[in-house]
């Protein structure tokens, strides 16, 4: 409030001393700035999309006409569904469909009838447009996620990961009427119903709270997925997938101190984890313990290394230059990897997640896939 | 240029009509829940997709249309 303030103060003072040339002058640096933000709000579809919701929502509470009122909901479901949808992280990707909602109108609806595989869905009117957002959340994500894999994973582990999706998808619409009504009426009953999945998603919960679900989990369920395609299920490759989660949540679920496995070698999935965590290691012991970790896992033909990195945000707090060569050791542990081995990166994601204590933390993720 | 993923929607106002039209197409005597057997009405519809040739209708149970958010990717 106080900064607005002094902007409008210090334009105030800036056309006493100057005058009328600047009243223009300012008058023309407002007129590009809204006109550059137009052209980009225009150029990005979802933005549009939100926008043309907020106009429509308007038309509708002025004239309660229906047409307004469609245009309302389904612009402002696309919009805001989609912008969600490029916030959350896929890998280095997105959810890989965006959503595309068309109305079925009085003319149609008298001939309409639906193709194999078209859903069409009841929305309610735009008085409960939480409840219209959630419906299509779901349907989202259960048509552009997991693909490949949900024939053979269990109904409980499948629902655990649908109900964190819709979640975080709910979370980053950053509305929390929204989220709330989803987890009053759709997560917390769903959870309470059953052991079976309420212990699978504590185990995607604590696996999502250290930035894993997302960032790995999916991106080798996703891998996964395309490896497999058109092969008959097997019980291997349920447990694979489990014991895959059961790894992770081991990580997950470590503390200080205590030793977790690194590597999951199965069949269809070989991958590594490389935890660079412990300041007092990195400061005193420099990255040769990391190097030859990483060494280790290209020993056993691992196809892809995960090197995640948690620096305690305290510590800059306390020891600035502490803090400082810990960020450095680790960019150096990176270059050292690019440049020794033959490895491609495949993605670099920095995030913010908390630790098993609750603390907070600045996380980094890095795939790596080494090229035997 | 981002895949789409497009769901037909239908305004809670228009189902009668819709629901009509598809009962009388498909020529079915009525409408049931795939997942719990009700009737279903234009008071009580949700959503429908075509599956094998089938039209599976959901009512607006939460539980239904969970269950039937599920099948939608398999």
């Amino acid at each position: 409030m106080f900064e607005i303030l002094n902007i409008f103060l210090a334009i105030y003072e800036f056309i006493k001393k100057y005058g009328i040339f600047a009243l223009i002058l300012i008058i023309i640096v407002a007129f590009i700035w809204a006109i550059i933000f137009f052209v980009r709000i225009l150029l990005d579809e979802d933005k549009s999309d939100l926008w043309r919701g907020k106009v429509y929502k308007s038309i509708y509470k002025l004239t309660k006409k229906r047409e307004a009122e469609k245009k309302y909901i389904a612009n402002d479901i696309a919009g805001r569904l989609n912008l969600a949808r490029r916030q959350m992280p896929f890998g280095e990707e997105s959810i890989p469909k965006a959503l595309k909602v068309e109305w079925i109108d009085g003319n149609q609806a008298e001939s309409y009838t639906p193709k194999e595989g078209e859903l069409v869905v009841k929305l309610e009117s735009a008085e409960t447009q939480e409840k219209n957002i959630v419906s299509l959340a779901e349907v989202l994500i259960s048509r552009t996620t997991l693909i490949g894999i949900r024939y053979i994973i269990s109904e409980y582990l499948e629902n655990a990961m649908d109900l964190n999706l819709v979640k975080n998808l709910l979370k980053e619409i950053k509305n929390r009427a929204i989220l709330d009504w989803y987890m009053k009426n759709e997560y917390m009953p769903k959870i309470i119903q059953n052991e079976n999945l309420k212990e699978w998603n504590s185990k995607i919960v604590e696996i999502d709270e250290r930035g894993l679900f997302t960032r790995l989990l999916l991106v080798e369920l996703d891998n996964y997925g395309k490896k497999i395609a058109g092969r008959l299920k097997t019980p291997e490759m349920e447990s694979e997938i489990e014991n895959l989660i059961e790894f992770l949540y081991k990580i997950a679920t470590k503390t200080y101190g205590e030793d977790a496995p690194l590597d999951y070698i199965t069949k269809n999935i070989k991958i590594g984890v490389l935890i660079v965590g412990e300041t007092s290691k990195v400061l005193y012991a420099g990255i040769e313990p990391y190097v030859s970790a990483f060494i280790h896992k290209l020993n056993q033909r691992i196809e892809a290394i995960y090197v995640l990195s948690l620096s305690k945000e305290f510590l800059g707090g306390y020891n600035e230059k502490n803090a400082r060569t810990f960020e450095e050791i680790q960019n150096l542990l990176h270059q050292k990897i690019e440049q020794d081995f033959q490895v491609r990166k495949d993605f670099e994601l920095a995030y913010s997640c908390t630790d098993v204590n609750g603390r907070r933390r600045k996380a980094r993720c890095i795939r790596y896939i080494p090229i035997y | 240029m981002d895949m789409k993923e497009v769901i037909k929607i239908v305004h809670h106002n228009e189902v009668g009509d819709f629901l009509e039209t598809i009962i009388k197409l498909e020529k079915l005597k009525e409408a049931t829940c795939y997942k719990c057997g009700a009737k279903v009405t234009t008071e009580n519809f949700k959503a429908l997709t075509r599956k094998y040739g089938k039209i599976l209708f959901c009512c607006d149970k939460l539980e239904c249309y969970r269950s039937f958010t599920e099948i939608l990717g398999k």
